[in-house]
């Protein structure tokens, strides 16, 4: 039984992780930009009704 | 003419068929809530009693959390909130409660907060009903102005059963009997065509 | 023509059936320890009789189906869909043994709804369960959510040619890497970054809000499992509501999308091509069906007067619909609150958001937003067909990763994999109404089964007839298998009566 082991294939190399973290920044600003958008839906929602 | 293999998909199926009606527990009388209107029926009718002001009795489960002078808690009166399963409580249904906001001050009366190991104490807060609280989020709550001890809880044990220590050693001996004969096949391989 | 499957291909099901199940034994170990360190007991003798029964079958198929031959494209489904079952009945023992299940069909619609991330839950009282339960309640979820394959890709299976369509037959059909050994690990670097941030977050957030260290801990894994899984099993019968927390909704929030996301596409914003974001099929199919329905529940919330002000109003819209369209199951809601305050329109953009889904190769489900994109744009293409001139070539790409054409071959599977799931969906709700529940409330909580989402409108129920409890097994089931791998075990079992050889 194998254990997991992402750094012999180099996935998990040092040199690579800003550019993972830049790409789960990148995710959690995408959902906030959506989140934003609802939010605003509901300001006009209430500004009409 | 049915195959073998036929056969023993029958078998297995008629087998199937009885797996979901085993294992039934019985149904005995379950706790019925100690409010009026319980928390069932706050959610029914949200807007008949929002604003309105309630007494609600309840076990509370969880923990108390704080947040500067006022705190969370839930408050349950499902058919658990005198005895949960471990006692031997009859299933009744899922859990049901509610959300109530009070000063922290209030929770430090409280000694027990229901979980696997306790039951928790059983208290009585009178405040207002909110279907939609403005304050919260939306949230159903109370927010209650009192907090009064009617049963305080206590340890829980869940019983360790003897027929389970039996199982238990029996089925280990066994797997540890399989998976060596598992080991061994592996280091002695038998010529798998038949 | 149907050929009978021989002695040998039944071998080798059962042989690779059988490791699938000593993963699940194994991963029966750490709600086992959880119950040893808590000195919960009889939680601890539940475990030990299960995890002694997983590898009881597991290692008992390796004896017997003692064969050198590999795993080969049709036996992989099989076993995909198969040891799904089996997991499930052999995975209900702990919960069955708990005593708060009304039946061993209980137990198994639990755990089913756990692999399947759907988060629908039979359990009752759970307000008292054992830790080491509620850790293996949320395990199941996030097993299930990675793929039991997927696991057991990373451990036992050696790279067996099968391997990949055992993947496949688990509905995750990416190659991010050019081996499926090496996609499997490039999931979990991506799952297991996210599960160090994401349960660091809601551990903090849980501590800020009042709750102690250790609770903090286990809520703040227990709750990203139910969110990165697209799950909703939480550990309190409150859900998620419990925090009474707009920070603590804004991080599952975060973490049930993110969830969502085709792996395909993490691995590509993770791998420098962040404007895959904004130009993938599937992000703008769920930009816009997320926007349209979460403007349609706001709007008839806001005009029956549900939420007092706009800050109520969209944390509780966005929250379900979001919980809803991700195929999550989380809810701020009190169940049968979905009737009672949110009314017809409100329950009617849920059921749409639900049936419409996550992503491809993700932890979700529903029909998925690359169909709906494949599908709306090849409806595009044919409208311009039909007022352009004859001899004017319209072809259409989509853009997924890459650019690829729209053949009607990719249209016609994405087709009928979405008529499979609106035929499920409309049988669950037939159903539903035939044992005279509210059609709309039928449709809702079917549809929540079947594309296992999990939110629940109060039909789901320890009462609920057994017919139906059996029904949202097979739809969950169905459902998270995208129906190919289930199918393939339905004609290999035909094949065994009916074939020839």
């Amino acid at each position: 039984m194998r254990a997991v082991q992402p750094r012999e294939r180099g996935l998990a190399r040092r040199e690579r992780w800003p550019l993972y973290a830049a790409g789960l920044l990148a995710e959690t600003g995408f959902i906030l930009a959506l989140t934003a958008i609802a939010f605003l839906m509901a300001v006009v929602a209430k500004a009409v009704f | 003419m049915m195959s073998r293999s036929a056969r023993v998909a029958c078998a297995l199926a008629a087998l199937a068929l009885l797996v979901p009606t085993t294992g039934c527990r019985a149904e005995g009388t379950p706790e019925p809530s100690p409010n009026d209107p319980s928390s069932m029926t706050l959610v029914e009718q949200p807007k008949e009693y929002d604003g309105t002001d309630v007494t609600f009795i309840g076990e509370v489960v969880g923990e108390a959390m704080k947040r500067g002078d006022m705190a969370w808690l839930h408050i349950n009166d499902d058919p658990y909130y005198l005895m949960n399963v471990e006692e031997g409580a009859q299933l009744g249904g899922y859990n049901s409660g509610m959300a109530v906001w009070l000063d922290a001050e209030l929770t430090e009366k409280i000694t027990y907060y229901g979980d696997y190991k306790h039951e928790g104490d059983v208290v009585e807060v009178a405040g207002v009903f909110n279907a939609a609280c403005p304050e919260h989020g939306g949230d159903m709550d109370i927010h209650a102005r009192s907090l009064e001890m009617v049963r305080v809880g206590h340890v829980v044990i869940d019983p360790v059963h003897p027929w389970k220590i039996a199982w238990a050693i029996g089925l280990s001996l066994v797997a540890a009997g399989v998976g060596a004969l598992t080991r061994l096949s592996r280091d002695h391989p038998i010529d798998a065509r038949r | 023509m149907l050929l009978r499957p021989r002695l040998e291909d039944h071998l080798v099901i059962g042989k690779y059936t059988g490791k699938i199940i000593i993963g699940v034994g194994l991963l029966m170990v750490v709600p086992l320890l959880t119950s040893v360190v808590l000195a919960e007991w009889d939680t601890v003798l539940d475990f030990v009789i299960s995890v002694a029964a997983c590898l009881i079958f597991g290692f008992g198929t390796q004896l017997l189906c003692r064969t050198e031959r590999d795993l080969s494209w049709s036996h992989g489904m099989v076993v995909a869909s198969g040891s799904w079952i089996v997991a499930t009945v052999l995975g209900a023992l702990p919960h069955w043994l708990s005593g708060h299940e009304g039946s061993y069909l209980d137990a198994m619609f639990d755990v089913m709804s756990g692999y399947t991330t759907t988060g629908l839950y039979l359990l009752q009282d759970l307000d008292h369960i054992s830790y080491g339960l509620n850790m293996w309640r949320h395990l199941l979820t996030y097993a299930g959510g990675q793929g039991i394959v997927v696991v057991a890709l990373t451990f036992l299976f050696k790279g067996a040619a099968g391997a990949y369509t055992a993947y496949v037959g688990e509905g995750k059909d990416e190659r991010l890497l050019p081996n499926v050994i090496q996609t499997a690990r490039a999931i979990w670097l991506v799952s297991l970054t996210w599960l160090v941030v994401g349960a660091a977050a809601l551990t903090i957030t849980g501590m800020v809000l009042g709750q102690e260290p250790l609770r903090a801990v286990l809520h703040g894994l227990w709750v990203f499992m139910g969110a990165w899984s697209t799950g909703g099993f939480a550990p309190q019968s409150y859900n998620t509501l419990y925090y009474h927390s707009l920070g603590y909704e804004l991080v599952t929030i975060v973490i049930m999308i993110a969830g969502s996301f085709n792996f395909a596409l993490h691995w590509a914003v993770w791998t420098g091509n962040r404007k895959e974001l904004v130009k993938n099929v599937e992000m703008i199919s769920f930009a816009v069906t997320l926007s349209l329905t979460v403007l349609i529940a706001t709007f008839a919330l806001a005009k029956a007067g549900v939420y007092p002000d706009a800050m109520t109003l969209f944390r509780k819209a966005f929250y379900q619909l979001a919980s809803g369209h991700t195929t999550t199951g989380f809810s701020t809601l009190y169940s049968r609150a979905f009737v009672t305050q949110w009314g017809p329109i409100g329950l009617m953009a849920t059921t749409i958001a639900m049936a419409v889904g996550a992503s491809a190769c993700s932890t979700g489900g529903g029909i998925k937003g690359i169909r709906v994109g494949v599908i709306s744009k090849a409806l595009l293409q044919d409208i311009r067909r039909a007022v352009s001139p004859e001899r004017a070539v319209i072809t259409a790409k989509i853009h997924h990763i890459k650019d690829v054409v729209l053949g009607d071959g990719v249209v016609r599977s994405a087709m009928f994999i979405t008529i499979a799931y609106l035929s499920l969906y409309g049988l669950t709700a037939i159903v539903g109404t035939l044992y005279g529940y509210d059609f709309l409330q039928s449709a809702f909580e079917g549809v929540s089964a079947a594309s296992n989402t999990g939110l629940s409108c109060g039909v789901t129920s320890p009462s609920m007839p057994a017919v139906m409890k059996v029904l949202y097994i097979l739809a969950m089931w169905l459902g998270r298998l995208e129906f190919m791998s289930v199918f393939a075990l339905g004609g290999h079992l035909l094949s065994m009566v009916r074939g020839r050889g």
